[in-house]
């Protein structure tokens, strides 16, 4: 028996523009700085960024095999990720045995104590294609999608995952967990980590905290490339009903699992592939029938659209949709509001 | 004294930076809310009350105090405010603070900046890495074996090394290198400060890591070039060529992909499909090392379809200056009068159908470039020479024109790999252009032919009159300058006694009188009085030279380039160092004795400097006492003597770097007091000083020589540093606002500073460094844009011929067939091998900052890894994450693989600044590249050919390195040994 | 009593939520098919004896992701009709004691239905010992007192095998309350 999800009074969401990001990870240690310095999640990224195509973070998190829905969005087992060949293990390094070195023939050298199988940027730059006719590659950073319908809470058998009214936050109840980990295999995303020293699961919480205060999370007001809007589904006025609704350019990830993501993105246009002369065509490197088996059939719209409107900047024309992308003035990009709390002074 | 404040201008290059202060709780301050109601409802950040597993991360949220910082001394070629949170006395974590304001309505703001290093400076602040107390060796160099000593100790010891070291060879032989990390406060300026007094060398290291715009330099007489990244977007053609903004200017990159939405077109040209790439309309899979002849193509193309800006042409560049076509060198006064000066050239004047004097060439005396006809780009014509001779003469345009006609699209295709059609859409896109620019980085300079692929694109932007025109012209990387800086370096009193000294010190009274009255009298403009004082401050004043110069003093090294480079150049690399000294154009010193005592501060001299096996071998063994002053251990801290902790950056009075992209000033502020025994820079000299002074006394120590250019008494050493005692030991403040004392920061208060972090500049600064920007009318609202003394006041350029130059005929530059920038082949360094190894800065630190830090390393792989290709690595059997040998004729060296799709076949790509003790033996690949040294770049005489700091001196090309890679099983890896028995016979 | 009683699987039918329901319908059949339960009282408390064979014990989860310990609970009704098997009904409780392998003390649990357990701290006095070998894990639980017990004298058991995932709602049961007898 699934668990109806009650709609929240508002959706808090996010919309990322790849064409503006630049693999840097800001956003990644932003947050990892913030929340997940604990021994128990050293492991873990609640935001972290992805070369598209890849493996990804944990491995193989795109591989419909390992997700908790089947591609129609019916529930199907999904699959653990361990330490080493999944997300990674935090490698720690002998630092104190090479600076002090002996100064012996051979050497002790900085490297990982621990057998390195896989990371959270193992395939950093990889990418696929021949170069130079068509290699291709994008960046995809990725946080828990807050979805409307989360797999995760449906897959609590304790019931301490719950999403919030006001604001549609999901979260986990660090009280109630009991580290079953249902919730890791459920989700298609696999934004639910566990906490291995706590031995409870947590996950992104769309930095709650700062969200009370109307202050954007730290991987979005961290970004240097300004390419994430935080905002309210519902705010006509604000930047994510603008890209997602009404001019239908902002997108989720993985839709035909049909959880309802509240993070969107702005997919990546690409240089054009070469012909086997090398000569430039008109197709786009990255080939649309990759994006869509990410973003679904509403990939090609949406770059015809963001097309379409750059189009009209090259020609000296305006763009209402132009504009919003560029983010002129960068505190536009996220529309909160800040609700009081009670702090012990 | 009212004179004084107004003449008050430095003659210095580099400027400074700082730290201060104890944090500054002003927790409404560090977010921009939309009215202060909102701003007043977040803080202060109290505990949230235990009600509720929520209020534990709430409770992660929350601090004791913020303080504004940025990452001073990092050799990042930007700078980012942030705010730093304190908790119980540690700084937990750092935020950007994002309260730039747009510079001019229609451009994006630069908020929020920062990238991922800054984000985790305290990973590096409490990181493993951190160094805490000081350190004396006990074993052999470089074999780990250290003792802890107490500050008094190690002041003492180290005193008493330098006196004897200098007593005995010279206080020229005290070296330090200028960085490259270094900031612009007071700890920085101490660094210097004792340098400077105490008659110690200084070393560039502008070209010698790979950095200096030679080109520019060659084109425009000056090598750093480049205004506000925000006015990258508003060019409508955006040439990415050869830099990665997205990896190596994360705050900026931005300003590219916005500009692509307001309808410009991006072009990158790599051989790498890099993150910067990924974002392009059109990427350019360039071979390796070709650039300059996909920019002659678009010359020839520019000229072909008229698509040139001929006004500008004409006033701006050497096009119509005129050319002996007997002798192949420019038309001079004195090959047409009696007396006539080597330094005037001439254009045709077609009304008058004669050559005429061209204004504002070197020797010309009016200091304008404005004409009064159109002198034509082609053509040719026949002139009587003072001897009665006539020979033909031609506008530099039209043998331009020839040198062109070769470089058709199909033939450059050919040399660049790129396909016609490729070409042709660059070079149509150019010619479409309204305002073009090109983004050259500093990464642009590392291959032995660097200068003409940047001469090449910089013809290009000349065509069409893109340089000096908003919105369009060439970014490689310009600089602010603080006047105050260079004061706070120099001066021996407080005040305006001491700055008055500091002015006096670089220029004798009479020249100052002397330049005064040619500026009144248009005899020169004021940009040349200071440039001239900068080369008369440089050479005659100030004890410098480059890094290639000093480790040059070793024959052995010199030895080893000079074989490396054989038959690369008509005549051997050493004949023309040869010829350089005999003339007088190099640096002169060390003119006595190569160094002995080594302060390695901000610099990481054994991990970046090419063989290193030869300068530890030939240099570094040989030197008494090594000292290194970090708050890091280094792999050179690791080979030295002592290592003294430095304070972190978020623990001293610091000002980040000024350039140009971020038209602020960055204050660094003391957020925590240095972390366990630490010291910040200012103090550590300050305490040496003290010490030297002492001893000095005591042995009664006679005034030295200095390195021949003015005396030093160590008897005052103390007196001089402390401003006769105004600066106590923790008086750092007290020069941060000596340094705020800058035309740059005019009204910037310390104060303002704790409190904002930031503040926008007021103007370019005064000093040649900046005058780089040449933009004399920007007070700080707006896109800076630069090189508006040339178009637009038309004052000359500082070239031998007064303009933007593509012509030179230097002997040197006849004699390599470099008059006109041309295409040449990367030369084969370190053999002949299949892979050109390739460099990148780094994504993933600043140099060897954060190379070593977990929770970067996390982010790569954990060690350093060479990119290949996935079809090369099928091809040799070596699976990606293998370890691989990496060989050539020096050697080889372990490293993993790492395959990536956007790496062209034949290169071996890597990311920059691992650290020699993340190998095994301890020996990075730099122990296989060699390090051209381009001998053009040791030629002087010649205007803006000539060694200067910041401007002209050989470097070391990395980017031509050959290797190989071959699967590694096991085998012994290894450089091989250095024959330390030293050759005979060749100049040195 | 000391018998050994056939277990059978938790039916994940029954679990709450839409996914283990559907993710686990396949886990029919007991990991654990049978244990021994002895249960004997010791002054005023209970000394109880469970074993069961297993050939791959997992002890150790510290620093993995996707491990789970092997574990077992004996459990007693509160009320005289709290249902077993969900795990007690609102009202109507059951608690009992949770072994796991990767934890030296035991959980005390109280629950009112699926996915209510409550974990606490034993009362004082409470031990657990546990050996495998020869295949076999045996775990004693010594309690110093268990009124549930001591009234309704009935007594449940559950076998978490960590080799096979199991967790929550996967794990092998007693068919029912047993009585002490």
């Amino acid at each position: 028996m699934k668990y109806e999800t009650p709609a929240p009074d508002r959706q808090i969401a996010m919309v990322l523009d790849l064409n503006k990001c630049l693999g840097c990870h800001t956003c990644t240690v932003a947050c990892k700085k913030m929340w997940n310095t604990d021994a128990g999640t050293d492991y873990a990224y609640w935001n972290n960024v992805e070369t598209m195509p890849g493996k990804g973070f944990p491995a193989n998190v795109h591989d419909p095999a390992t997700a908790g829905r089947d591609l129609d969005g019916a529930t199907k087992r999904g699959q653990l990720p361990d330490l080493d060949t999944g997300y990674g293990r935090a490698w720690t390094f002998n630092h104190k045995d090479v600076l002090a070195s002996t100064g012996a023939p051979v050497k002790e050298w900085l490297r990982p104590r621990e057998e390195v199988k896989w990371g959270p940027n193992f395939d950093e730059d990889h990418g696929a294609g021949d170069y130079p006719r068509e290699n291709h590659y994008f960046y995809l950073p990725r946080l828990c999608n807050h979805c409307t319908h989360p797999a995760c809470r449906d897959a609590c058998p304790r019931g301490a995952i719950h999403k919030r009214q006001e604001d549609g936050i999901v979260l986990v109840d660090q009280d109630r967990c009991h580290g079953y980990r249902f919730c890791v295999e459920a989700c298609p995303y696999k934004k639910v980590y566990y906490d291995h020293v706590r031995q409870v699961s947590s996950k992104c919480i769309f930095c709650l905290p700062r969200i009370e205060e109307g202050v954007a999370p730290a991987c979005a007001r961290q970004c240097p490339g300004r390419l994430r809007f935080v905002g309210y589904r519902d705010d006509p006025d604000g930047p994510i009903h603008k890209l997602v609704d009404r001019w239908k350019v902002a997108i989720p990830l993985h839709p035909e699992y049909g959880l309802g993501p509240n993070v969107f993105y702005v997919p990546p246009m690409s240089p054009p592939k070469l012909d086997a002369d090398g000569r430039p065509t008109a197709e786009p490197r990255i080939p649309l029938a990759y994006l869509e088996s990410l973003f679904g059939t509403a990939v090609g719209p949406a770059l015809e659209v963001l097309l379409a409107e750059r189009e009209k900047t090259r020609k000296g024309g305006t763009s209402e949709l132009m504009d919003l992308l560029i983010a002129y003035d960068w505190n536009q990009n996220f529309k909160l509001d800040a609700h009081q709390r009670e702090v012990l002074s | 004294m009212g004179e004084v404040s107004t003449s008050r201008r430095t003659f210095l290059k580099f400027a400074a930076a700082g730290v201060a202060a104890g944090a500054v709780g002003l927790p409404l301050y560090h977010y921009r809310f939309r009215s202060p109601e909102e701003a007043v409802r977040v803080g202060p950040r109290g505990t949230p009350p235990l009600g509720s597993w929520e209020d534990l991360y709430r409770q992660r949220w929350t601090w004791d105090t913020i303080a504004k910082g940025s990452h001073g001394w990092a050799n990042c070629r930007s700078a980012c405010a942030w705010d730093l949170y304190v908790k119980d006395g540690v700084v937990v974590r750092e935020e950007q603070t994002a309260t730039y304001e747009q510079s001019e309505p229609g451009v994006p703001d630069f908020n929020p900046r920062g990238c991922q290093k800054g984000a985790c400076y305290t990973e590096v602040m409490y990181g493993p890495s951190r160094t805490s107390v000081p350190l004396k060796r006990v074993g052999p160099r470089g074999s780990g074996q250290w003792e802890r000593i107490g500050w008094e100790q190690a002041i003492s010891e180290i005193a008493e090394k330098c006196i004897a070291a200098a007593n005995r060879w010279g206080t020229e032989t005290l070296y330090q290198d200028l960085g490259p990390n270094f900031d612009f406060g007071p700890s920085t300026a101490g660094r210097f400060k004792f340098q400077f007094m105490a008659g110690g060398m200084f070393a560039d290291n502008w070209a010698e890591i790979g950095d200096l715009n030679l080109g520019a330099s060659m084109a425009m007489g000056f090598a750093h070039v480049g205004g506000s990244a925000d006015e990258w977007f508003l060019s409508d053609y955006l040439v990415v060529w050869m830099m990665n903004p997205s990896v190596t200017q994360i705050p900026d990159a931005h300003f590219l992909y916005e500009a692509r939405y307001k309808g410009s077109e991006l072009v990158v040209i790599d051989p790498v499909y890099s993150a910067t790439a990924v974002h392009a309309d059109q990427w350019l899979p360039i071979a390796v090392g070709t650039d300059a002849a996909l920019g002659l193509a678009v010359a020839r193309h520019l000229l072909d379809v008229g698509a040139i800006d001929l006004p500008y042409v004409r006033e701006q560049t050497d096009l119509p200056l005129l050319v002996r076509l007997d002798t192949g060198r420019f038309l001079r006064g004195e090959d047409l009068v009696e007396g006539g000066l080597e330094t005037q050239l001439y254009m045709w004047h077609p009304q008058r159908n004669a050559a005429v004097e061209a204004p504002g060439c070197s020797g010309h005396e009016a200091r304008s470039l404005v004409l009064d006809f159109e002198p034509p780009i082609d053509g040719q014509w026949l002139v009587r020479l003072k001897d009665g001779a006539e020979v033909g003469v031609v506008p530099v345009g039209a043998m331009l024109k020839e040198h062109l006609d070769p470089w058709t699209f199909d033939y450059t295709a050919q040399v660049t790999g790129l396909h016609v059609e490729q070409i042709r859409r660059f070079a149509e896109g150019w010619a479409r252009a309204e305002r073009p620019m090109v983004l050259s980085s500093w990464g642009s300079n590392r291959y032995m032919h660097s200068d003409l692929m940047n001469r090449a694109k910089i013809l290009c932007l000349a065509l069409k009159g893109a340089l000096g025109r908003k919105g369009a012209g060439y970014q490689a990387t310009g600089w602010v300058d603080l006047d105050g800086f260079a004061n706070a370096m120099q001066m021996e009193r407080p005040g305006i006694a001491g700055r008055l000294g500091a002015l006096l010190g670089t220029i004798e009274p009479a020249q100052l009188f002397d330049a005064m009255l040619d500026i009144a009298m248009k005899r020169k403009t004021q940009n040349e009085v200071e440039r001239e004082g900068e080369y008369f401050y440089t050479k005659n004043r100030l004890c410098t030279t480059d890094v290639v110069e000093v480790n040059f003093t070793a024959p052995g090294y010199l030895d080893a380039l000079n074989r490396e480079q054989e038959g690369m150049s008509p005549r051997p690399l050493a004949a023309y160092r040869e010829e350089s000294r005999a003339n007088g154009w190099g640096p002169g010193v060390p003119a006595n004795a190569p160094p002995k005592v080594f302060f390695s501060g901000g610099a990481n001299l054994l991990r970046r400097n090419n063989l290193p096996q030869y300068l530890k071998a030939f240099v570094w063994d040989d030197m008494e006492l090594i000292v290194d002053i970090n708050p890091k251990f280094s792999f050179t801290g690791t080979q030295a003597d002592y290592i003294l902790p430095a304070a972190g950056w978020y623990e001293k009075a610091g000002i980040k770097y000024t350039m140009s992209y971020i038209p602020y000033v960055h204050y660094c502020d003391v957020a925590v007091p240095p972390l366990a025994e630490s010291k910040d820079e200012f103090e550590i000299y300050w305490l040496l000083t003290r010490e030297i002074e002492r001893q000095a006394k005591a042995a009664d120590l006679p005034v030295f020589e200095g390195c021949g250019r003015g005396s030093t008494d160590w008897k005052t050493l103390h007196q001089r540093y402390s401003n006769r005692g105004d600066l106590g030991q923790h008086d750092a403040e007290k020069v941060v606002r000596e340094i705020l004392d800058s035309s740059a920061t005019k009204g910037v208060t310390l104060e303002q500073l704790k409190r904002d972090g930031i503040a926008r500049f007021t103007a370019t600064g005064t000093s040649v460094q900046a005058s780089a920007l040449h933009n004399p009318d920007w007070t700080g609202p707006g896109v800076l844009n630069t090189l508006t003394r040339f178009t637009e006041h038309k004052e000359p350029w500082p070239t031998w011929s007064g303009r933007i130059t593509s012509f030179i005929d230097h002997p040197w530059f006849i004699e390599m067939r470099e008059q006109f920038p041309v295409h040449k082949d990367s030369p084969k360094a370190g053999g002949d091998h299949p892979f050109q190894f390739v460099s990148c800065h780094a994504r993933w630190s600043i140099h060897s900052s954060w190379r070593d830090t977990p929770m970067m390393l996390r982010l790569q792989r954990g060690e350093p890894q060479v990119w290949i290709n996935p079809a090369e690595g099928t091809r040799l059997g070596i699976a990606d994450y293998d370890y691989a040998e990496l060989y050539n004729d020096y050697g080889s060296v372990r490293m993993r693989v790492k395959y990536s799709t956007a790496v062209r076949p034949g290169v071996a790509y890597y990311h920059h600044a691992w650290e020699p003790h993340q190998f095994p033996n301890h020996e990075s690949y730099k122990w296989l590249i060699p390090g051209l040294v381009n001998p053009l770049h040791m030629a002087g005489g010649y205007q803006q050919i000539d060694h200067m700091m910041n401007r002209y001196q050989p470097g070391s090309a990395v980017q031509d390195t050959r290797l190989g890679i071959r699967p590694w099983t096991g085998q012994p890896t290894g450089a091989k040994p250095v024959a330390t028995s030293r050759s005979d016979g060749e100049p040195t | 009593m000391n018998k050994t009683i056939t277990l059978g699987a938790a039916p994940t039918g029954m679990q709450p939520g839409g996914y283990v329901p559907a993710a686990f319908a396949d886990r029919t059949e007991a990991a654990t098919p049978a244990a021994t339960i002895e249960a004997v009282a010791a002054g005023n408390g209970w000394r109880i004896t469970l074993s069961w064979a297993c050939t791959t014990p997992v002890r150790h989860t510290a620093n993995e992701t996707d491990r789970f310990p092997d574990a077992c609970a004996v459990l007693a009704p509160v009320a005289p009709d709290s249902p077993w098997v969900t795990m007690g009904a609102p009202g109507k409780a059951v608690e009992g004691f949770l072994w796991k392998a990767d934890r030296e003390q035991p959980f005390h649990i109280r629950a009112e239905g699926l996915g209510s357990a409550q974990r606490a701290a034993p009362p004082a006095g409470t031990r657990v010992t546990a050996a495998w070998g020869d295949g076999q894990w045996q775990v004693v639980f010594e309690i110093p007192a268990w009124s549930a017990l001591a009234t309704q004298r009935q007594i449940a058991v559950a076998v978490w095998a960590g080799a096979a995932q199991e967790r929550a709602g996967l794990k092998s049961v007693s068919p029912g309350w047993l009585p002490l007898g």
